[in-house]
């Protein structure tokens, strides 16, 4: 039986490499911020202003700058996925329901990069028109854009919640002559809130982890935004525009902080996720 | 609950409906729109005549044949370097790991799939910095370091695939195997993993789409605007996400932006195919599964 | 017999078909006012579905396709289900049902009674809502048993409280027709017993449709036996 105990060491090995490199990322990140966390500037760098010429490399714009995008993209998505779930489970007719499930399956096949490439030609343009104000490349921009990009993972969420509340419920319910939305408002939303919430957190998460949507169509300015129509820079899409400097300056090690920043939010929001969603359900 | 407040519910749920699809048909159809006039051979192999670009691998300037080839090779290794460990892990999750350990590892998975890509991208870049300086002097950001950082990135898709198409299978076949004396490994790669072998290729294929369309990671890892076809697993390469991202900042005249606009119909309609085909692989699994 | 004062149900040609498979074939019956009719025979040949095509509550679980004739008498007139346009709620208040497993929600036992009346929006008047969910559920001999713990959860009561629970939640609806599939079955003697004479009480406001396996019980209580055999009701 040395061939059997071969064999399982080997999966065993495999599932363990894996999980390896979740913690491989964040240790290198962790290391290589090291620097900047060890001799007390932390505070510095979350809370400064980002200006290289001054010698200042905080990074408190592009915090700003994902929050204020992840939360337009929440707000404009939250809604409609909720009333998509709603349609597809409770209140469509049968066949449109199934095919906006389909639809919603295919959605969350559509690259990113098409989502930004269509948004600085289609949407940017119809920003700056409509508003009059600056170039488009905003925050309502891209907020728009992510918010039909974390909608499908959110709508597939909430779908499976509601269709998690066990049919016995809705017999009861139904059997004492309650209607569709009536079933809906009184025994699926109460039943699937927890699974509801999780859905939320987990568009939260990957509307903060996105770095296309937010580098093609939020401007990508450095200053403090003051109004959804005005430019900001991501956490993101800050990793992704200095790369090419020097492994040892600060405005480099600055990137391993916005890193370990997102690491931390997006493992957060996938811990609270676990949490609330009590029976484990598929991540879309 | 009175009437109208039923009413005002189904009339919400029918409104972001119909915004989500007309979205969805806005982006889809204003890339078709675009992109139609360029629908011709010369979009992918520019002025080469495709035979020549085909059989005798011709250079391609002026068109995208570079970038798709480009991201097949990429998409190739990333897989081909993820593979065996996601699969071995999904295999370990379903039907060897149990209680603690399991519930552990999912939660180290589940962490790995929500890693932002460019958090993966500055990983995989800084890692070539580190073995650049270390190990090899010749080490440069290239198509092996971009596979190696696309392989963290799809490795919990093609571990949760295979666990989800393994643990669907019923308990009764479970059982079957074990009944006549087959040992675990037998039961597992002799009659669960053939059974359930549908439900693992949707994973994989759902990982190749991933693949195709990340550009976070690849632009920190050696994708550049023009290298033509990939020459060796260590030097830079194109890639359709890439060219997409390059072309909506950088074009220079109307023609270049149409073939961007070329490029990501080409990109959403491989995605498309993959995501369909692994949809309907799995739901192929879950119909045998329940007549089974 | 007089078929115009003391027939509630009337089936008329009725048939009913999963797939190509038959269920009920041309049936034709009538259910007597303020009696308890009793349904018995071999199990899978259709008993519960005969039940849930009086309440169309069939027609949320999808797959049949019905025909023939169900008329029921409703506030004094006699309605056929399928063809008037009677709203589909108001039916299933007037026609209550009681499933196999007690199918408490998962609120509490005040909000579960309270349920039939927050469907039509009746729960402003809080004092009057209180006073029926007492009577409800002292109707059910439930009242002395949870009037301390009103607001907990109703999963937390016993099966037989469950089910009693339940019937006390169709009663709230006030109907005029129940529908009971197998009610004791997945109850001790004990608690079967209590709702055996509850049932026999009933009989003064509702008409009773009961589906049982036990023929000791269908002989306590029932005033009207029918057997379900091949698809056709037989008078016993």
């Amino acid at each position: 039986m040395r061939s059997e105990r071969c064999m399982q060491s080997a999966l065993a090995a495999a599932a363990w490499i894996s999980a390896a490199a979740a913690v491989l990322i964040f240790l290198f990140m962790a290391v290589l911020g090291w620097p900047l966390l060890g001799n007390g500037d932390l505070m510095q760098v979350l809370c400064g202003p980002w200006s290289p010429m001054h010698h200042q490399y905080g990074i408190r714009p592009m915090i700003l700058g994902t929050l204020c995008i992840a939360s337009l993209a929440l707000a404009l998505a939250v809604p409609v996925s909720l009333g998509c779930a709603v349609f597809i489970q409770v209140t469509a007719p049968k066949g449109l329901g199934r095919a906006l499930h389909h639809l919603v399956r295919l959605m969350t096949g559509i690259p990113t990069v098409v989502y930004g490439f269509v948004g600085i030609f289609l949407l940017v343009p119809l920003v700056r028109n409509l508003s009059g104000h600056g170039a488009g490349l905003s925050i309502l921009s891209a907020g728009l854009m992510l918010s039909l990009l974390i909608a499908p993972t959110m709508i597939l969420f909430f779908v499976q919640g509601l269709a998690a509340v066990p049919q016995s419920h809705r017999q009861a319910a139904c059997a004492l002559g309650a209607t569709p939305v009536q079933q809906l408002i009184y025994v699926l939303l109460p039943q699937a809130r927890r699974t509801l919430l999780a859905g939320v957190v987990l568009g939260l998460g990957r509307a903060m982890g996105d770095t296309l949507i937010a580098l093609m169509l939020a401007g990508n300015s450095v200053a403090t935004p003051q109004s959804i129509l005005d430019p900001t820079r991501t956490l993101t899409a800050h990793i992704a525009l200095i790369i090419a400097a020097d492994f040892e300056s600060p405005e480099f090690r600055t990137l391993f902080i916005c890193a370990l920043i997102l690491y931390l939010m997006t493992t957060l929001a996938v811990a609270v996720m676990r949490r609330l969603a009590a029976k484990p359900v598929e991540i879309p | 609950m009175r009437v109208a407040g039923q009413r005002a519910i189904t009339a919400w749920s029918w409104i972001s409906s119909l915004l989500l699809t007309g979205s969805v048909v806005t982006v889809v159809g204003f890339v078709l729109i675009k992109s139609l006039p360029v629908l011709h051979w010369r979009l992918i192999f520019g002025r080469t005549p495709p035979l020549e670009a085909l059989w005798r691998w011709a250079p391609v300037t002026g068109g995208l044949w570079p970038a798709i080839g480009g991201t097949f090779f990429l998409v190739i290794t990333a897989v081909g370097l993820a593979l065996p460990f996601g699969l071995g892990a999904g295999i370990y999750l379903a039907d060897c790991a149990d209680g603690r350990l399991k519930r552990g590892l999912t939660l180290l998975f589940d962490v790995l799939a929500g890693v932002p890509s460019i958090v993966v991208g500055l990983f995989g870049f800084s890692l070539t910095i580190f073995l650049h300086r270390y190990l090899s002097a010749r080490i440069y950001p290239s198509l092996l370091i971009s596979a190696l950082a696309l392989a963290f990135l799809v490795l919990p898709y093609l571990i949760r695939g295979t666990q989800e198409a393994l643990e669907n299978l019923p308990n009764a076949l479970r059982l079957i195997a074990p009944a006549l004396g087959a040992t675990r490994m037998q039961n597992i790669f002799r009659v669960l993993v053939p059974k359930a072998l549908d439900g693992i290729a949707g994973g994989v294929l759902l990982s190749i789409g991933r693949c195709a369309e990340d550009t976070a990671v690849i632009m920190l890892t050696g994708a550049v605007a023009s290298a033509g076809l990939p020459k060796s697993l260590l030097g830079s390469f194109e890639a359709l996400p890439f060219y997409i991202y390059y072309i909506s900042s950088q074009y220079r005249d109307p023609q270049e932006l149409q073939q961007g606009y070329g490029a990501a119909l080409i990109l959403l309609l491989v995605c498309a195919v993959l995501l369909a085909t692994s949809l309907i692989l799995k739901n192929l699994l879950a119909r045998r599964v329940r007549g089974w | 017999m007089n078929p115009n004062t003391d027939c509630k149900i009337r089936l008329t040609d009725l048939s009913f078909y999963y797939g190509p498979r038959r269920i009920l074939d041309r049936i034709n019956a009538s259910f007597s006012e303020h009696a308890l009719t009793t349904i018995i025979g071999p199990s899978g040949q259709g008993k519960s579905t005969l039940l849930t095509i009086l309440n169309r509550l069939w027609e949320e679980i999808g797959g049949g396709r019905i025909q023939g004739k169900v008329e029921i008498r409703l506030d004094g007139h006699m309605v056929d289900i399928y063809r008037d346009l009677h709203p589909l709620d108001r039916l299933r208040r007037k026609v209550g049902m009681v499933f196999q497993e007690p199918n408490p929600l998962p609120m509490s036992i005040y909000k579960n009674v309270a349920f039939p009346l927050k469907l039509i929006g009746a729960t402003k008047d809080w004092h009057a809502v209180e006073a029926k969910v007492q009577s409800a559920l002292s109707q059910t001999f439930l009242w002395n048993e949870v009037k301390d713990r009103l607001h907990h959860d109703a999963r937390t009561l016993s099966g037989g409280q469950q089910q009693r629970l339940c019937i006390a939640r169709a009663l709230m609806a006030q109907p005029e027709v129940l529908l009971l599939d197998e009610p004791t079955a997945s109850l001790d003697a004990r608690a079967a017993e209590v709702i055996e004479e509850l049932l026999t009480r009933l009989k003064s406001t509702c008409t009773l449709i009961m589906v049982s396996h036990y023929l000791e019980q269908v002989r306590r209580v029932a005033d009207q036996v029918m057997e379900l055999t091949h698809g056709r009701l037989n008078h016993q």
